[in-house]
């Protein structure tokens, strides 16, 4: 969790302890009882809402049956998985899927000769992905360029971290291969990245997501048919070997902002995503 | 201070009025009813301070228009430039101008020998790290519009009707086999485009300028969108150009990518073809 994230947390489980505090002078018998219960449900949905917002949100508000305009023209179905547009009678569903790269496939972690095959294959894979789709269909990757010397630091910061828990589980004797394993794997990684540095590699902060859009003569035609693109795209996309989510809440109104302007800056683009992207 | 930390700090600050209210009210059957309530909105308000960290743009909206449709904007998203080559769009008191910049590539990697397919990985790789500001790179698979082809092709089909009922009196059967032949012709041509859509994939990027005034954010994208195509023109050895007007639309808005005349005509063969079975 990030510094604000800790401050928004701390300070809405406050009011809540405070809650607790008062609970004796609410009310005796059964008032306690729901006077309790109003306090652990607030306080579960706070903690609910701190590690899946989008889903909370989604359901909420599906609940609910709350829908949004953006802007002009366009609405965020009460689920906040989809955005419709109406032309001429015709509706345009638009969602969203974001493409995160499995931890495994870090190409930190591969081999010279590994990398330079996945490298010749990449062209090919997707062309064959793309050729299986029949709809329309936006691959966007947004990139924002790294300061060097920056990432540099911070890459020193943890490897000089890593090297401290090394010599530290070498100190115990209980489990000391996996994590000494462990451990130099991940220091192996950060070697890597800094070898790519030193090479004159720019360090690239990327943001992958996909975007589709239906069409249909009434709204639920329109999401039915944009439910079913997006599992096509799902299975047209799996061999490039991404982590592919569907988008909800909060991120598919950034990703519909991002149509029209995107990021000035990376601070600005890091602080979008942080769960689903 | 960030806006935002206000809305928390107002949110808490009510929450916190709400809970001693509910602890200082005297007891009673219905005031103990009265301070359940006081309680589950201070719970509330406690929930939707800790929620404003990702969702303010929505809580605010929420509260004033306390209805199930929200009206976030009732402005267009965007609006395209006098110059046409980018669309503007006003964040508070400042403009960002968005310029697309089209990459004309045209080359197969089923047609690539190993080594090229390697060679134009590395060169999409260093494409994305090609600008030190964020920029969006996309591919778009999008419906070919084939509004005017179609509308040929049923002029030909009129023009082959008139043809067949001038010649119906005729004794010339060799004349009238021929004009039944060329209507059957054009019919199948039609059939045969309609029954599918044809798809274009073009390859572009994003970039946005923030300023004061609309004319130096547009400036300011030009620039940097020249900075951005010598570079991708280095990499990939194409000549990238700025998308204008129509061409702008095509990347932004939903009903572009699936053009409304090759819609109508699909929906329509379904129609026909759910009557037939």
């Amino acid at each position: 969790m990030d510094p604000e994230g800790i401050m928004y947390f701390a300070f809405s489980l406050l009011i809540v302890l405070m809650a607790l505090s008062f609970a004796p002078k609410i009310g005796g018998g059964i008032v306690s009882i729901f006077a309790a219960f109003i306090i652990v449900a607030a306080a579960i949905l706070i903690v609910i809402l701190n590690f899946a917002d989008y889903l909370a949100v989604s359901i909420g508000f599906g609940m609910l049956g709350i829908t949004f305009q953006p802007a002009a023209g366009y609405t965020i179905t009460k689920e906040q998985k989809s955005l419709i547009k109406q032309v001429g009678g015709i509706y345009y569903a638009t969602g969203y899927i974001s493409g995160n790269l499995f931890q495994y496939e870090f190409k930190q972690e591969l081999g010279d000769e590994e990398i330079e095959a996945k490298m010749a294959e990449a062209p090919l894979k997707w062309e064959q992905a793309v050729s299986n789709i029949t709809f329309p269909f936006k691959y966007h990757v947004l990139a924002a360029g790294l300061s060097v010397q920056n990432v540099r630091d911070e890459l020193e910061g943890k490897r000089s971290y890593q090297e401290y828990e090394l010599s530290k589980v070498m100190q115990n004797s209980s489990g000391k291969d996996m994590a000494v394993s462990e451990i130099q794997r991940k220091i192996n990684v950060l070697q890597r990245k800094m070898d790519r540095i030193s090479a004159g590699e720019k360090p690239v902060a990327t943001v992958m997501y996909m975007e589709t859009t239906a069409v249909g003569v009434s709204e639920k035609a329109a999401l039915d048919e944009l439910d079913r693109q997006i599992s096509a795209l799902q299975i047209a996309l799996s061999p490039l070997n991404l982590d592919l989510q569907r988008v909800m809440g909060r991120e598919l109104y950034t990703l519909f902002k991002f149509n029209f302007a995107i990021p000035l800056n990376h601070d600005e683009m890091s602080g979008y995503f942080d769960k689903q992207g | 201070m960030n806006p935002k930390i206000f809305i928390l700090i107002g949110f808490l600050a009510i929450a916190a009025v709400l809970l001693v209210a509910a602890a200082y009210i005297p007891n009673g059957v219905v005031l103990d009813l009265l301070k359940l309530l006081l309680l589950a909105l201070a719970m509330a308000f406690t929930v939707a301070a800790f929620a404003s960290r990702y969702y303010s743009y929505l809580l605010i909206p929420m509260l004033q228009q306390r209805r199930r449709h929200i009206v976030l904007s009732d402005q267009p998203p965007y609006w395209l430039a006098s110059t046409g080559d980018a669309i503007v769009v006003k964040k508070d008191n400042d403009f960002i101008a968005t310029t697309y910049i089209n990459i004309p590539i045209y080359v197969s990697g089923s047609e690539m020998s190993n080594e090229e397919r390697q060679r134009f990985s590395y060169q999409i790789s260093n494409l994305i790290s090609v600008s030190k500001e964020p920029a969006r790179f996309s591919t778009e698979l999008r419906i070919m519009d084939k509004g005017e082809y179609l509308k040929l092709i049923k002029e030909a089909i009129g023009n082959a009707e008139n043809e067949l009922s001038a010649l119906e009196k005729s004794e010339d059967v060799l004349a009238k086999d021929r004009a039944r032949g060329k209507l059957s012709m054009w019919k199948k041509v039609l059939d045969h485009i309609s029954s599918k859509s044809s798809m274009e994939l073009v390859t572009f990027v994003t970039v946005s300028a923030i300023a004061s005034k609309e004319y130096e954010a547009i400036m300011i994208a030009q620039q940097k969108a020249r900075e951005l195509m010598n570079g991708i023109g280095t990499i990939l050895g194409v000549t990238p150009n700025v998308s204008v007007g129509g061409e702008v639309l095509k990347l932004v808005e939903p009903e572009y990518l699936i053009p409304l005349s090759t819609i109508s005509q699909e929906i329509e063969m379904k129609i026909e073809h759910g009557v037939v079975e």
